[in-house]
């Protein structure tokens, strides 16, 4: 599985978190499910682990923040802003890159084989 | 009803005591109640009983080592006050100490300027009200016992709330003292000129002019100003104290 290899996983939630709220505002647990629902479970983010790097994203601009009550709770919902959109190109671009690099050795050693 | 921090109590000291703002610790632990009443209300629409849902749940949400781990590992997260206590509480307190008291006496010398109070000359006619000369000499009093102790006392907070080491509010204090700033305006009744006096102990120390601190003004006003300086750090001693007293008892 993807999530039990930390070097692998490196810049991956990210990219995923940035690309999700591409598509609409989300809350934490929101994010993790979803994560979890379309990579089906080959990603699984710590269900409490995700909460630091929604706020480093939010420090460096990629995303804003609203609070909103639910159920007697506070509800914190994510959306990105024009900087991570700006980011989640940039990160498309680098994961693509990379997976054709990768895409290209595996498919050389297979030939190889 | 547990409020988060005190159900996240282990949680809430680590992240404050790691240097994470209070306000951002404060925002996390919300989110971090509310997924869990997620996580929970999903354990209990799969079957399981209410207590058995909400001990999964917890489970679930991460041991709050891995929470706390997730937070250390990115020193971006930590607030400035941890980051640089040397500029918070070593080099910005003297600036704002001086804007402290320069600001309140532009926007009053400001105000007399253009209500045509002033110049006051030393010689003519004065124009200036009784009420405006009392105003003005009562604020700068006022400024001697406020700015100082209501900048140590912000900074106290910010020490407590941070669990930082009362060492950096001693610093701020320290450096207080040293300057121990003291302002006196007087606007002359008619004929006599505008005077302003103005003391600190840093300059005492170089221009030896310690007699003006004690020219006009009550040793009273200033035992109280000391006192009031050291106030916030005399409070946030029997605060550090009562915790260690707590945390012995539990």
């Amino acid at each position: 599985m993807v999530s039990q290899n930390p070097g692998f996983m490196a810049g991956i939630p990210e990219l995923m978190i940035l690309r999700l709220l591409q598509d609409r505002e989300m809350y934490g647990y929101e994010l993790v499910q979803a994560i979890r629902a379309t990579t089906r479970e080959a990603i699984s983010l710590g269900e409490g682990v995700i909460y630091p790097l929604l706020h480093a994203l939010e420090k460096d601009g990629a995303l804003k923040s609203r609070r909103a009550p639910a159920a007697g709770r506070t509800r914190v919902y994510y959306t990105l802003t024009s900087k991570g959109v700006r980011r989640l190109f940039d990160l498309t671009d680098d994961w693509g890159r990379l997976n054709g690099a990768v895409a290209a050795v595996l498919k050389g050693g297979a030939h190889a084989v | 009803m547990r409020s988060e921090a005190g159900r996240f109590e282990g949680l809430h000291e680590t992240l404050l005591r790691a240097g994470i703002a209070p306000r951002r610790v404060k925002r996390y632990l919300a989110e971090l109640d509310d997924h869990l009443a997620e996580l929970t209300a999903r354990e209990g629409a799969a079957g399981y009983d209410p207590a058995e849902a909400a001990t999964r749940a917890r489970a679930l949400l991460g041991s709050e080592d891995e929470l706390a781990q997730s937070w250390l590992s990115n020193p971006r997260l930590k607030s400035l006050t941890a980051r640089a206590p040397w500029l918070v509480f070593g080099v910005l307190p003297p600036f704002a100490l001086i804007a402290g008291f320069i600001i309140p006496l532009l926007v009053l010398m400001a105000w007399g300027f253009l209500m045509g109070f002033l110049p006051v000359h030393a010689h003519g006619p004065s124009t200036v009200p009784a009420w405006f000369r009392a105003l003005v000499h009562a604020i700068s009093l006022a400024l001697n016992f406020l700015v100082g102790p209501l900048l140590l006392a912000w900074l106290a907070r910010i020490v407590w709330r941070q669990r930082l080491s009362p060492v950096w509010l001693l610093l701020a204090t320290g450096l207080f003292l040293l300057f121990f700033i003291r302002l006196d305006i007087v606007i002359g009744s008619p004929g006599l000129p505008m005077r302003v006096s103005v003391f600190s102990n840093l300059a005492a120390l170089f221009t030896g002019k310690w007699h003006l601190a004690m020219d006009d003004d009550p040793a009273w006003q200033f035992l109280a100003q000391l006192f009031l300086t050291l106030l916030p750090a005399l409070w946030l001693q029997r605060r550090f104290a009562g915790a260690r007293v707590d945390r012995e008892f539990t």
